[in-house]
């Protein structure tokens, strides 16, 4: 069992933590980027569709909601979540999504149908600043760790597949003809890609708790490749479902798409690279990523390609590049990365209709898929590559929680495709999450306690 | 080699424009932010290069968006640009809070003599004679075909308010970078920051009078009971969310910046809805923390610190806006208002000065400090083109052309006026760190060690 960090994208992570970046400059990129997001936000578009009185309200709602996330993702409030073993999706996570729900109804009137839709630039926004933070934290020596590429193949392709045949019987018991639509087909694709995705944040408590029965190089690098592979799938859905008609200049084949895909994700990240290489620090450096980040994202959304793949293409390569700052990139995202998610969750809350039964159903046949498939994954792993992970990882990565990315992955749909089941898609994601981390608990719980808890 | 990335940035928006010529595509959230990117990185990326040619980095800003939006190379669609208007409401409050960061009343007393009489002569009298001018020749401005008398002269003082602005921020920025002090910098920096609020003050009253006018059938009742709430409301409510930023500035170490821009935006998306004068909220809001708290550099520090994205964003988008057809056929009346305004102010100061017996530097060489314009005339020139639309392209091409050429050519006028003076240089190095700013790539604010 390693303990030692053995990574480049773990000195990027665990040697530099953000307090130790210039409280100033942290401050002036969080608020950069609050000034951009306030102004994506665009109430002005929702002015014609709303009421003086109602826009008041939905703008001073939706800046007190902003405040909030940004205070919910505090440093300490984060820290006191990992000292508490408690997955940021149902706690912080939960928290902002029924806020969101909250704000939707029309008696609180803060994000109803109007100012939604004039806050919708905040979702590729959002999606881009995750893809590339997840992009910066892959590291390209990854791909030849311990755990395999079949491991990885296994853990992703499984659940996504019992997930899509859980959903695909489930539609086929409503509607027989839902089999042979190609929406229903990518609708459950993008269900069973998010069933798929492990909460990082619950592994690194498990490996906090027991460092010596788990391996931190085996679990994260698993989870941060399945988070790869996701956002791989992700990339190919958006090849492959596609927009189509006179609306559309280009008309390219599959191929065409995705070199397109990576054509603008690696000439994102050189840019950025070259740019962020010889910028100053301070505003002008803030300027630039935030730039580098609106820019791919946008051009990613524009283009329907997916956001998350592009974004993260670009961090991927500003990340293995050399230089030295990318230890600033890294803090600064890591300190927005909370507050980002927690305004996604504002969103998808508002979105989300928890009183349509069909989201309930499908929250069950998606949880059964997701651990039948994770159980499966690690049944043939054990089985024909026992080297790579010891029973008790297998077990937590079974019973690990849903993370945060899944809700990313759905939320990508909903950019990709605004005729997407993304409310029944989130009441899926949510419940899951919830009693997955139930599960997780129970995990916790039963597990024989470190040594060293033994001797405290 | 930043015109290479500014090259490169342009071929990828091309790509991407070409993918969805249709006006609906653009028109989604991926274009929004796409804009916002794209605008935010050439517009920078141009400014660097315009301070490294000794231009101020607000030309670079609006020159990026004069050629990327829909009347060049049409990178930047309408529709984007739309939604990017959004920015405006938060820089312009953020440009007005700045500003009344730098009315230091203490710093400014023993020079009022001065002032007043430059302020009197210089600035009452440029803001004269331009309304006169438009009201001698309203051929020279087409949008003003059929407008009675009486409406040609409300719209005269607005509009020559607009053209009159001056800036702060500029005067600042050049005495930080030329390590300028002595009677005339001292001056120059507080004729401009008593003209701004002379300026705010004025344009707020005189625009309800042509709003009041052009709206029609209104008796003086109604205007005056129009003004009584909106001026007064305004400076109220103003001074309140000075007192709500000191206090949380107070409480709050670290937060400042994040604060003060949701602040802002509130004050821009809420006050403007409540019926307030978005400038004149921010400015008595940053008057009553620079001059009843000690947080003013606090305050001012923490702007700069968050602002910028929205500044550069900003300024492109305004640069983007600007109707070039429209300019083209008013490039006469540009020059000419130009002039009229730079004689008022080069004529008026002279005058002002002599009578106020100020020293020989400040006789001569006031008026260049009294040239600049830069933000605040350009978010003035947005509220007058917000409240007076139905004069439409024309009016912005005659405001921003004004704006645009000021902007580009009186910073070297007073840069050179600071050098010829021979105070240049006297100033220690202690407070001359550049800083990025909106204005002029420098800028800063009447810091205690410059007061007179």
């Amino acid at each position: 069992v390693q303990s030692a960090p053995p990574f480049g994208y773990n000195r990027l992570l665990n040697k530099v933590p953000g307090s130790k970046l210039n409280s100033h400059r942290r401050l002036t990129a969080a608020s950069s980027l609050g000034a951009v997001v306030l102004c994506a936000a665009a109430p002005e578009n929702a002015a014609a569709a709303v009421s003086p009185p109602d826009m008041i309200r939905a703008v001073t709602g939706f800046v007190l909601l902003l405040a909030l996330a940004y205070i919910a993702g505090h440093p300490r409030l984060v820290q006191a979540e990992h000292r508490l073993a408690l997955n940021p999706l149902v706690t912080s996570g939960l928290v902002f999504v029924f806020l969101g729900t909250l704000a939707s109804e029309r008696n609180v009137g803060v994000l109803t149908d109007a100012p939604l839709a004039a806050i919708s630039p905040v979702i590729p926004l959002g999606l881009g600043w995750i893809g590339f933070r997840t992009g910066l934290r892959f590291d390209h020596r990854l791909i030849g760790t311990p755990v395999s590429q079949a491991g990885i193949f296994l853990a992703t392709i499984l659940p996504i597949g019992f997930s899509l045949a859980g959903c695909m019987i489930g539609a086929w018991l409503v509607n027989p003809s839902a089999i042979t639509d190609p929406l229903w087909v990518r609708d459950c694709l993008l269900i069973g890609l998010a069933g798929a995705m492990t909460s990082l944040p619950a592994i690194k408590i498990l490996i906090g708790r027991w460092p010596r029965d788990f391996s931190r190089e085996r679990l994260e690098s698993f989870v941060k490749l399945e988070h790869v592979a996701g956002i791989s799938g992700l990339m190919l859905m958006a090849i492959f479902f596609r927009p189509q008609g006179d609306v559309v200049g280009w008309r390219l084949p599959g191929n065409g798409w995705l070199l397109i895909t990576l054509g603008s994700g690696c000439a994102m990240g050189l840019l950025a690279y070259a740019l962020l290489r010889t910028s100053p620090k301070g505003p002008p450096f803030f300027i630039i990523l935030l730039g580098v980040i609106c820019m791919s994202a946008g051009m990613a959304s524009f283009l329907r390609l997916s956001v998350l793949a592009v974004c993260f293409l670009s961090g991927a390569v500003v990340a293995n590049m050399p230089g030295t700052f990318n230890e600033e990139v890294c803090a600064v995202l890591k300190r927005l990365e909370r507050p980002v998610f927690l305004v996604l969750m504002l969103v998808a809350g508002a979105i989300w209709q928890p009183l349509d039964w069909h989201g309930w159903v499908l929250a069950g046949i998606f949880l059964i898929s997701r651990i039948c498939g994770k159980w499966t994954a690690m049944r043939f792993s054990s089985r024909f590559l026992p080297e790579e992970l010891n029973a008790a990882e297998r077990r937590a990565l079974t019973l690990a929680p849903i993370g945060p990315f899944a809700i990313a992955v759905i939320l990508s749909a909903r950019d990709l495709y605004p005729g997407a089941r993304t409310s029944w898609m989130l009441t899926a994601a949510i419940s899951g999450a919830v009693i997955s981390e139930l599960l997780f608990q129970w995990f916790l719980r039963r597990e024989e306690p470190a040594p060293a808890e033994v001797a405290a | 080699v930043n015109l290479l990335y500014v090259v490169i940035l342009g071929a990828l928006m091309q790509a991407a424009r070409s993918y969805a010529p249709s006006a609906t595509l653009g028109a989604m959230p991926g274009g929004t932010i796409l804009g916002a990117g794209y605008l935010l990185l050439s517009a920078y990326l141009v400014g660097s290069a315009f301070k490294l040619l000794g231009l101020p980095k607000l030309t670079g800003y609006l020159v990026t968006g004069i050629l990327t939006g829909p009347e060049v190379l049409d990178l930047v669609s309408r529709r984007m640009l739309e939604d990017l208007t959004i920015f405006n409401g938060l820089a312009t409050a953020l440009i007005a809070l700045t500003a009344g960061t730098e009315l230091d009343w203490r710093a400014l007393r023993p020079l009022m003599p001065s002032i007043r009489w430059i302020g009197l002569l210089g600035l009452g009298g440029t803001i004269l004679i331009l309304a006169a001018a438009i009201l001698l020749f309203p051929a020279l401005l087409p949008f003003t075909a059929g407008l009675t008398n009486i409406e040609l002269l409300a719209l005269s003082l607005p509009l020559a308010l607009t053209l009159a602005a001056q800036s702060p921020a500029v005067v600042v920025a050049l005495r930080k970078e030329v390590g300028a002090d002595g009677p005339l910098t001292r001056t120059v920096l507080g004729v401009v920051v008593v003209a701004e609020l002379t300026i705010v003050g004025g344009y707020t009253l005189s625009s309800s009078i042509a709003q009041t006018v052009f709206g029609g059938g209104k008796g003086w009742l109604e205007i005056l009971g129009h003004l009584g709430i909106e001026i007064p409301g305004s400076l109220i409510v103003g001074v309140l969310a000075g007192m709500v930023i000191a206090a949380f500035l107070k409480l709050v170490r670290n937060e400042g910046a994040l604060f003060i821009l949701a602040a802002g935006f509130l004050i821009a998306e809420v006050g403007r809805r409540l019926g307030f004068d978005i400038l004149l909220v921010a400015l008595a809001a940053g008057l009553y923390i620079r001059n009843f708290t000690t947080l003013g550099h606090r305050l001012h520090d923490d702007v700069e610190a968050g602002s910028l994205p929205v500044f550069v964003t900003f300024f492109s988008v305004a640069g983007a806006t600007l109707h070039l057809h429209a300019l083209r056929s008013l490039i006469g009346p540009v020059v000419l208002f130009a002039a009229i305004r730079a004689a008022g102010y080069l004529v008026g100061g002279r005058i002002g000065a002599r009578i106020a017996d100020a020293p020989d530097s400040v006789r001569r060489f006031v008026g260049f400090g009294m040239l600049p314009q830069a933000g605040l005339a350009l978010s003035i020139a947005l509220v007058f083109l917000q409240q007076f639309p139905r004069f439409g392209e024309q009016a912005a091409a005659l405001i921003f052309g004004v704006v645009s050429l000021n902007e580009l050519v009186c910073p070297v006028l007073y840069r050179l006026a600071l050098l010829r003076s021979g105070e240049a240089g006297r100033k220690p190095d202690d407070e001359t760190e550049p800083s990025e700013a909106p204005e002029t790539g420098a800028a800063g604010t009447l810091s205690p060690a410059a007061s007179p």
